[in-house]
């Protein structure tokens, strides 16, 4: 198709170069009905219609949902400002949920099932694959697969709102043994805390509410407004791509995300007394 | 000829610049308020005041259920200790000292026959220049307007709660219970927070709040910024071990109303993304509270319902404001009106 596409470009070229600089009686023939019947209506015609064939069928091995295929299922839901990921089992029920990330196996395709929970969103991996829209009421099917193990940027490229250049996400391609044993943690609870200061944090986590919106499987935590923290501190991310999940950039959201990302549906919780949105950000921290 | 007027009107304007210097920067003019306005001159400052009243009332829309009886009781608290140490009351002759101002502040109990319900809300909203009539302490709180308006609608009739026959500002509990019912338990018509039982954590954040203007209230604001350090902490000790009064059983009319709140406090509204507020409050099943957030747990409906009404106008600040705030402007009228009956019902 490329070596197609060349050839046509160099015709094209040299006809204007020959209309530009051959003697007038010698060009005319450019200009007769013929010319014009065959080379321009005829010939793009047999092209372009060929082309959208072509497309249509690939696009069909894109977006048609395999059947008894070995396929990962995940669901990727775009919020304002961040993705939901939902790993699915074979009969489409969830098996956990995550956010802001996206880990996937080398070598083997991925299913994903694109949708909006407020506005369109833009799902897009350059790396990986072309982008696709992400409509509210919708479920769009992407099938992608990566080739090499690496971690992949991954951008809404649709705009959303305030937020929506602050949304990414990273796509994790591991190799099928790294895979499976990642797919075995992240489906487990969160790990237990280990001293009594990380004790504590989950304590002050648990009561002052902040499972009215977030989960953490395994706690009475199990709200589903915000992203899961599950394995918050195992994630390349903070606020959908924005920072490292460190106890320092998580204790500075805790307190004011609204200055860190302006829109996003968090309040802040900048009346909590020295001490305390740390004592929680060191516990989500530990969760990996 | 052309000249000479112009001399002429010159010289008089000059003349009357001259005296009104004189009789006003020059001390001429007695500002004594032990001598009353010329009777021509109270005449026409009044039909200015009320002018401008009736003028700047204009489009003001008084609420549908303003006689409501939750509003007049928050309404007559009020009243005792903001208004009739100045204008007297049913149970309290006018201050002889007051009595002593010029103008001197009429008393109020023909004031509903005289104005309009719209021209008392500007004038307690607003208060009146140069006659000591001081504007509403929180300029986002209309709905404690209304309720002095209600009161003073029907003054005459309803006299001031009979468990502290004259009111006055102070740091005990029995001013308090003014408001708040006998031991802070409530008012028969639950206008006021039932404080018995409290958190007292929070008791004292929201007294800190009041006195240093990080909630809004024309009403608790004064009386908080009256308190010391100490009496915070006293009243709000004093509250937090006081036995609540059992909860209201709910009416039947309510009962599918208590339904729908017992699932938004359980689980919240996620289509509306409206989190469950059992997440930091009661949820009924026994969750241990965060003693800085206000048990909710047998707080009279009216008392809540007008609560988060204020959160989601966004006029309701406080310690954990933008938390509520964030929460409550996703409440409809009756998501709004079922968490409040299913509190109510709920016992502590």
């Amino acid at each position: 198709m490329t070596v197609g596409g060349a050839l046509i470009l160099l015709l094209v070229l040299a006809l204007t170069a020959y209309a530009l600089l051959a003697a007038p009686e010698t060009r005319g023939w450019l200009g007769s009905r013929r010319t014009i019947l065959w080379g321009g209506i005829a010939f793009p015609t047999v092209t372009v219609t060929a082309l959208l064939i072509y497309g249509l069928l690939v696009a069909r091995g894109i977006v048609t949902p395999a059947v008894g295929e070995d396929v990962q299922r995940v669901e990727v839901v775009g919020e304002q400002f961040w993705w939901r990921v939902r790993y699915l089992d074979d009969d489409g029920r969830v098996l956990f949920e995550t956010a802001n990330e996206l880990h996937l196996p080398v070598g083997r395709t991925v299913e994903l099932a694109l949708t909006s929970a407020d506005v369109i969103h833009s799902f897009w991996v350059p790396a990986l694959a072309g982008k696709l829209d992400m409509i509210p009421g919708r479920t769009n099917i992407l099938r992608l697969r990566a080739e090499r193990a690496g971690v992949y940027r991954g951008q809404c490229t649709e705009f959303c709102g305030v937020q929506h250049a602050r949304m990414a996400f990273h796509a994790v391609a591991l190799e099928a043994e790294a895979y499976d044993a990642w797919l075995r943690e992240a489906s487990g609870p969160a790990v237990e805390p280990a001293t009594s200061g990380l004790r504590e944090g989950r304590e002050r986590f648990l009561q002052l509410g902040c499972g009215a919106c977030h989960a953490v499987r395994g706690t009475g935590a199990a709200g589903v407004l915000g992203p899961d923290l599950t394995r918050i501190g195992s994630r390349q991310s903070l606020g959908a791509g924005m920072m490292p999940v460190t106890a320092e950039n998580l204790a500075a959201w805790i307190a004011d995300s609204q200055h860190l990302k302006p829109g996003n549906l968090m309040p802040p919780f900048d009346m909590l007394p020295d001490g305390e949105a740390q004592a929680i950000a060191r516990y989500l921290e530990s969760l990996k | 000829m052309r000249a000479k007027t112009w001399l002429i009107a010159g010289l008089a304007t000059a003349g009357v610049v001259a005296l009104a210097l004189l009789g006003a920067w020059g001390g001429l003019y007695n500002v004594a308020a032990s001598k009353p306005h010329l009777d021509v001159t109270r005449w026409a400052l009044h039909q200015a005041m009320r002018n401008s009243v009736a003028f700047h009332a204009r489009g003001i829309v008084p609420p549908p259920d303003l006689d409501e009886p939750s509003r007049v009781e928050r309404g007559v608290g009020h009243y005792s200790i903001g208004c009739a140490p100045c204008h007297g009351g049913p149970d309290q002759a006018q201050n002889l000292v007051v009595q002593h101002m010029q103008p001197a502040p009429p008393t109020l109990d023909e004031a509903a026959d005289h104005w309009s319900a719209r021209e008392l809300f500007w004038i307690v909203k607003h208060g009146v220049k140069y006659t000591g009539m001081p504007a509403w302490p929180a300029n986002n709180r209309d709905d404690e307007v209304w309720a002095v308006v209600a009161y003073l609608r029907q003054m005459p009739a309803s006299p001031p709660p009979a468990e502290s026959p004259s009111l006055r500002m102070s740091a005990t509990p029995e001013s308090c219970n003014g408001c708040h019912g006998p031991a802070g338990g409530g008012g028969p018509h639950g206008a006021t927070p039932r404080l018995a039982g409290q958190n007292e954590a929070y008791l004292a954040r929201t007294l800190r709040d009041y006195a240093q203007g990080k909630r809004q209230s024309g009403i608790m604001a004064p009386v908080a910024h009256a308190l010391s350090e100490a009496e915070i902490d006293r009243l709000a000790a004093h509250y937090a071990v006081l036995t609540p009064p059992p909860a209201i059983a709910p009416a039947t009319s309510v009962a599918a109303g208590t339904r729908l709140g017992e699932r938004l406090v359980r689980a919240g509204a996620p289509e509306s993304r409206v989190p469950a507020c059992g997440a930091c409050h009661e949820d009924g099943q026994g969750r241990a509270v965060d003693p800085r957030y206000p048990r909710l747990a047998g707080q009279p409906a009216p008392y809540l319902t007008q609560q988060l009404r204020l959160w989601r106008a966004g006029t309701r600040g406080g310690g954990f404001g933008p938390v509520m705030t964030a929460v409550a402007r996703k409440l409809t009228d009756e998501q709004i009106q079922a968490l409040a009956d299913y509190y109510e019902s709920l016992p502590r």
